[in-house]
């Protein structure tokens, strides 16, 4: 069932989803063309300016589309009344845009590649330079903790837009600001859980992370404690939603 | 329906609470819940090279008797001062490369790399200059060339050194004047004046028994424990100061800044930033423009002004105070028995709270000010 759903949802968003991988792959052999032409820092730099705005913008949008589109096509009574758990179907619309944003960060990293190879900037910054010096090991590591942090950060910005929007169905009137308001009093919330829960979980062991600096053009690993309990409470406070967004859907909503 | 009942109450009282706690913080309030470290850094950094060096090297300069003047001179690379055992001063310094290959042939470049480093001293009368002549550029195969100059000098020496990279300096008893750019500077339990100028950077002074002044462009300075005044300035950076003995006269510039815990009297300026001022002995007087200014723990007098920003004044202790607030297009907020004059541009406080012994100056331009006591 939950398969099932989860291709529903790419399927119902592939419009979307094709229109922005598109224009995206436009874009990249615009400028892999003008690699040699224009300067190579300014060709980089157009290749990262759009979709670092426009995805965080997209998985916004794309997070309140995928139950806006069921109360729009009136699907939601569908939705609400198969004999599945709901959080079945918000996790299969939470992996189904994960889907997009993963594709789409894959495709940007290949890009990537291929205009600083183009470009010729590849082989003088990471290849001559101290940057040579980076272990393949450490630079995939960071890589995928990097790239976890920014998909976590978009989950979380996925589920507080989603939980809005459904929150938004409980009132009759005035959905649209109540979905604003909702919004921003999860944040609001969001900030205060962290603050308080870091200091109650202070207990909690640190985590310990080489951090990688350049010191008179010699490389090397700063040690650096964070404190974990502030994580653990933003950990609890995710999963606390998650749950009431579940809650929401299955025994409050009417549609 | 008991559900969404429970959880539109639910909303209506978290709504109320975070109407109130947003409101009370006021605009900067706001701004500072967004802008809270949700991850917090902590404890000691510890640095390790990314790579062990592929050659090594260290030599020792000898000791010089009856020197009263140290002076380094455009040296790059790390540098370490410490206290001298003896009454003589002494020098070492190491150097590391790191290669491309790691090869026979390289090893022979890294070596001839590492001779054609010189360091010496040059002698005149009582002050002897430091000289690091380091190879530029790096020949093919060399990746990175590392210098680390070590000094023990004696009591009563003055250090100057002209620097870039990492500096430390610890426990010794002399002035220090450094300028010093793109690295981190610590200058700790040392017992003389100190003076650093220092550009993309990071400064920590701690323990420190004389004046300090510091001055930072791009960067972030921090103090605590010094016995004597601290004065400087902070562009594009960050300011912390604690437990300072004497007088705090700093300013900054496009940064944040905090003065804690000071025995003497504090003046201050900021512009786009948040500043807090607590726990002073001494008057206070403060100006900040286009951002927030927080001054707390008053117990003397003070003259606090703010141009596009807000403003917190808890007074504080038995004392009292004669009270002059204005605000020009701007608010006034206080839950203290004082007379209030206002008109469609402007608003004032006045009267005395206790025995009225300090004056207390407030002046506003399109902002707010709440004064309190506690």
């Amino acid at each position: 069932m939950w398969w099932q759903q989860y291709k529903k949802e790419l399927m119902g968003n592939r419009t979307e989803l094709l229109f922005l991988l598109g224009f995206f792959l436009v874009w990249t052999l615009f400028l892999l063309s003008r690699a040699g032409v224009w300067e190579p820092a300014v060709v980089i730099a157009l290749y990262g300016a759009p979709p670092s705005g426009i995805l965080p913008l997209w998985a916004l949008w794309a997070s309140v589309q995928l139950y806006r589109q069921e109360w729009r096509e009136n699907t939601s009574y569908l939705m609400l009344s198969l004999p599945v758990r709901a959080r079945v179907i918000t996790s299969a619309k939470l992996a189904a845009l994960l889907t997009g944003v993963l594709g789409f960060a894959l495709l940007f990293a290949v890009g990537g590649w291929l205009l600083l190879a183009r470009t010729g900037l590849w082989g003088e910054v990471f290849q001559r330079h101290v940057f040579s010096l980076i272990s393949w090991e450490y630079a995939v590591k960071m890589s995928l903790l990097t790239g976890g942090a920014v998909l976590a950060a978009l989950v979380i910005v996925a589920l507080v837009a989603q939980f809005a929007y459904v929150f938004s169905r409980l009132f009759s009137r005035l959905q649209g600001l109540v979905m604003v308001w909702t919004w921003v009093l999860s944040f609001w919330l969001m900030a205060r859980v962290v603050d308080v829960g870091g200091r109650l979980l202070a207990f909690m062991p640190d985590f310990h992370l080489r951090l990688l600096t350049i010191h008179n053009q010699v490389p090397e690993f700063e040690m650096v404690t964070v404190e974990s309990g502030p994580l653990w409470a933003l950990a609890l406070f995710v999963a606390g939603l998650y749950t009431l967004l579940n809650a929401v859907l299955e025994r409050a909503v009417e549609v | 329906m008991g559900f969404t009942r429970t959880l539109i109450l639910l909303f209506l009282l978290v709504s109320a609470l975070a109407v109130w706690d947003m409101a009370g913080g006021g605009v900067g309030g706001f701004a500072g819940m967004v802008e809270h470290d949700f991850v917090r850094f902590g404890g000691q950094r510890e640095r390790v090279p990314l790579r062990e060096p592929d050659f090594e090297e260290q030599h020792s300069l000898g000791s010089l008797a009856g020197v009263r003047r140290v002076v380094i001179d455009g040296f790059s690379g790390n540098l370490e001062v410490t206290r001298s055992a003896t009454d003589e001063l002494s020098a070492s310094y190491s150097v590391a490369i790191w290669t491309e290959d790691r090869g026979a042939r390289t090893a022979d470049t890294a070596a001839a790399l590492a001779r054609q480093l010189t360091v010496e001293w040059a002698r005149e009368g009582e002050e002897v200059r430091l000289q690091v002549e380091r190879p530029q550029p790096l020949p093919p195969g060399i990746q990175a060339l590392r210098v680390m100059v070590r000094l023990a000098v004696p009591d009563g020496v003055q250090l100057e050194a002209r620097h870039a990279g990492s500096a430390r300096i610890v426990g010794i008893a002399g002035s220090v004047r450094l300028d010093h750019s793109r690295g981190e500077v610590e200058v700790r339990e040392v017992q003389g004046p100190v003076n650093i100028a220092s550009s993309w950077t990071s400064v920590r002074v701690e323990s420190v028994r004389g004046p300090v002044q510091v001055d930072v462009t791009g960067g972030e300075m921090r103090a605590r424990d010094i016995a004597g005044s601290v004065g400087g300035s902070v562009r594009m950076g960050a300011l912390q100061l604690r437990g300072v003995e004497g007088d705090v006269t700093f300013s900054v510039d496009q940064g944040a800044g905090r003065v804690e815990d000071v025995g003497g009297d504090v003046r201050v300026t900021g512009s786009f930033g948040e500043m807090i001022v607590a726990q002073v002995a001494g008057d206070v007087e403060a100006y900040q423009t286009f951002g927030a200014l927080k001054v707390r723990g008053v117990t003397r007098a003070a003259d606090l002004s703010v141009r596009f920003g807000d403003m917190e004044v808890v007074l504080q202790g038995e004392g009292g105070w004669t009270v002059d607030a204005v605000a020009e297009l701007g608010a006034l907020e206080t839950s203290l028995n004082l007379q209030r004059e206002q008109s469609d541009q402007r608003v004032a406080l006045s009267g005395v709270i206790g025995d009225g012994a300090h004056p207390l100056r407030v002046r506003v331009e399109q902002g707010s000010a709440r004064i309190a006591r506690r």
